[in-house]
């Protein structure tokens, strides 16, 4: 049983409707008793995403969520815990406000199941969503040429490719790598070739499976596995013929795939070596199984296989750790730099994480010891700040071309058909799943979905009301005005069977009580009132302009926020000038900086500033 | 006063600006989408657990589904031990253990659970004795 933790927060917590909080050493008599318990969670309005604020409730080290997607809709979310405090607490810089619930093992775990089965059925509708999306813009680039000279990007060919690579081409001779000579031992010379010449047939073979518009049959209770999209199944195709490419050439993963970094702590004892030296049989042996798999997705498998496989032969001819690099492609717009004073100490954290994934590798290793050893390695020596893949995942551009017995009357008539099931699809979707403000929100979402496991606990829906009296102490309602986040948080107060409210600040307002304690206090809170003598906080474009923070001031909030709503109006007049080469960039964000700083005005705070690329600690 | 203004200006924001979360990160499965391995827990115990839970909840809802196929099946799999950092999960004991205790979850019949460990496990024996493992599992 999960014991509650310290609460964290700086200041006392509040009382909870009406109940008084108990003490901590009580609390955990209390949940011992009852077994289990849940958390309902508030998290305050910010300027980016969420000016009404946002609900979502814990289980375990899980949260389930709502969110609002694109065109409209709202989502199931599922998240671990450090992780939406990260994105929501840190990131966001918004304070999260938690009742924890007492409740039974088996209720939690009934509102587990029930949240969790939302989510994987959701996951299936909107994977077949995607999957026609994808297979609609492969279509129209195959019959239009469209995006051809971008090229189609594909992860894991990278490794080893450079953009541009064909898989038409016939592969030249060359000295092929030694898992192919593995390979022609245990299956027999000729295999690869023949492989590829099967694989070629089937890309040639591959179509679209576009149903009848009329027999789609979307429900929210419905569980349908979506299945393999044809751009998914077109790609599959390429990565095997790529990774055959790979093999029969007996390609070197390209200039930065690999790393090599140079600290002691990288250097590799003879234990370390040994264990390596079996976990590179062991994949050898993996890899060799791919060609008798029935996965569609093996040249992926095996393209990642092969550069862990050069990692491992340099690794253990240098006495040095050798890995694949895991970092993200480099995004559109370079990462705002997070100030020192506002950066967590999260090096010495991967340090010590590198160094237990380094430690572990003195017994078997299986793939999730080199995978955490693969991660840990690629944290420790890009830092905090580095976004990583969890798996290998370099890309290469390819130009695309349809299969090879598709003609363009079949690409087109592949097109016409799809197109109306695709929006069929879509209607379907948003009829199930149309986001409303004032009716289906991340709040009343959550309401719905225990009222229907507390209905499947009881039998019918009738009697989900004595359900939720008896399990969780009484019940909400998800209608006015319960959808509002912070009064949902109020009222699942009021009803349900509440021990305790916590507070867990914001990441600045942390940061900034850290700072009161070891500076002068005064001195402190001028110089982080204002953007421009702030340490904590760096100004950037995912914020609209502004002056002073007013999340930590009450009674001069309406003065900062008329510095805040001229700073907008700037922003937005400046915007006016600038419409012609940003795309309306300022101008939208000078009306953003002016509505939230209109409330300011009346003693309310939305804005926090946030802080988009702090890095996540390591555990 | 700020008691009785919060009320309006709470009501004005939220009839001009969005409430709650809007995912900036609703990116589609596609082929550039790579899993960010900082979404996934940051242990490796921890990060192994989790992908056991989501194979037997997915193998759960798949197995009492009347329309699954093998192949969606096997890609859905696939998805998921991406997102958890596993490239040979049709290798691993972890994946077969955790498909018999999803078989249980399901609460098939005999029959039906010995049809699936068959066709899940491939007919390979070390794959359909860790179904069974997974299945006595409690």
């Amino acid at each position: 049983m999960r014991l509650p933790k310290a609460i964290s927060s700086g200041k006392p917590p509040r009382r909870a409707g009406g109940r008084r909080l108990v003490g901590a050493g009580l609390l955990c008599c209390a949940l011992a008793a009852r077994g289990a318990d849940i958390e309902y969670l508030y998290i305050n309005a910010s300027e980016g995403t969420a000016s009404g604020g946002h609900a979502a409730l814990r289980l375990g080290d899980e949260v389930f969520h709502f969110q609002h997607v694109p065109p409209g809709l709202l989502r199931a979310q599922r998240d671990d815990f450090a992780w939406f405090r990260l994105q929501y607490g840190d990131k966001e810089n918004r304070t999260i406000y938690r009742h924890r619930v007492e409740v039974s093992a088996e209720t939690r775990d009934l509102l587990r199941e029930r949240f969790n089965r939302v989510l994987l059925i959701e996951q299936e509708q909107f994977d077949r969503r995607d999957g026609l999306e994808q297979d609609r813009r492969l279509l129209e680039t195959f019959l239009h040429r469209q995006g051809e000279a971008e090229g189609l990007a594909l992860k894991g060919p990278g490794l080893f490719l450079a953009d541009g690579w064909n898989y038409a081409d016939a592969v030249p001779e060359g000295s092929p790598a030694p898992l192919a000579r593995r390979v022609a031992a245990v299956f027999g010379d000729g295999f690869l070739l023949a492989k590829r010449r099967a694989l070629l047939r089937s890309l040639a073979d591959l179509r679209p499976e576009v149903g009848d518009p009329q027999s789609i049959d979307l429900t929210e209770d419905g569980f349908r596995p979506a299945g393999l999209a044809f751009a998914e199944r077109y790609a599959n195709h390429l990565r095997a013929l790529a990774a055959l490419q790979v093999l029969a050439l007996g390609l070197a993963p390209r200039e930065g795939v690999l790393s090599r970094p140079e600290a002691a702590e990288f250097r590799l004892d003879e234990v370390e070596k040994q264990a390596l030296a079996a976990y590179r049989a062991r994949l050898e042996g993996q890899l060799l199984g791919l060609f008798r798999s029935g996965r569609e997705d093996w040249g992926l498998a095996l393209l990642v296989g092969v550069a862990r496989l050069a990692a491992l032969d340099e690794s253990l001819a240098s006495g040095r750790l050798v890995f694949v690099n895991l970092a993200e492609p480099p995004a559109d717009e370079a990462p705002q730099a997070v100030p020192e004073a506002s950066r967590p100490p999260a090096d010495a954290g991967n340090r010590a994480r590198f160094l237990r994934a380094k430690a572990a590798m003195a017994g078997a290793v299986d793939e999730w010891d080199y995978a955490d050893l693969e991660q840990a390695a690629n944290r420790f020596e890009a830092g905090g700040e580095a976004r990583l893949t969890a798996l290998p995942a370099q890309v290469a551009k390819i130009a695309p071309r349809p299969p090879a017995g598709m003609t363009p009357a079949q690409l087109r008539d592949a097109l016409a058909r799809l197109e109306p099931y695709q929006q069929a699809y879509g209607q379907g979707l948003a009829g199930l799943y149309a986001y409303d403000l004032l009716g289906r929100n991340c709040a009343s979402e959550i309401f719905r979905v225990v009222d229907a496991a507390m209905a499947e606990a009881a039998g019918s829906a009738g009697a989900a009301r004595a359900e939720s009296m008896r399990r969780l102490g009484g019940q909400v309602s998800a209608r006015f005005p319960g959808f509002i986040p912070f009064v949902s948080f109020q009222a699942v107060g009021g009803h349900w069977r509440v021990a305790a409210t916590e507070e867990l600040p914001s990441y600045r307002l942390r940061r900034l009580e850290q700072a009161r304690r070891q500076e002068n206090p005064l001195r402190v809170d001028l110089r982080e009132s204002n953007v421009f003598s702030s340490t904590l906080y760096r100004w950037h474009r995912g914020d609209a302009a502004f002056v002073f923070f007013t999340d930590d001031t009450v009674w001069a909030r309406p003065l900062a926020g008329g510095a805040n709503l001229a700073a907008g109006l700037a922003q937005g007049v400046f915007g006016l000038f600038t419409l012609p080469w940003d795309g309306g960039a300022n101008l939208w964000q000078g009306a953003k900086g002016v509505l939230v700083s209109l409330p300011e005005l009346f003693f309310f705070n939305i804005r926090k500033g946030s802080f988009p690329d702090l890095p996540r600690v390591a555990d | 006063m700020p008691r009785l203004l919060m009320p309006f200006t709470l009501l004005l924001a939220a009839a001009l600006l969005p409430a709650c979360s809007f995912s900036t990160s609703s990116k589609s499965s596609s082929d550039l989408a790579s899993s960010p391995s900082s979404s996934v827990p940051s242990s490796k115990d921890k990060t192994k657990a989790g992908f056991e839970t989501d194979v037997r909840d997915y193998t759960a809802e798949f197995a009492k589904s009347s329309d699954g196929k093998l192949d969606a099946f096997r890609a859905r799999l696939g998805k998921i031990a991406d997102q958890y950092g596993l490239s040979h999960w049709d290798e691993d004991k972890s994946t077969y253990v955790a498909i018999g205790k999803g078989l249980r979850k399901a609460g098939l019949s005999q029959a039906q659970y010995e049809a699936f460990k068959a066709s899940l496990g491939e007919s390979q024996t070390w794959k359909m004795d860790a179904i069974a493992e997974g299945y006595q599992q409690r």
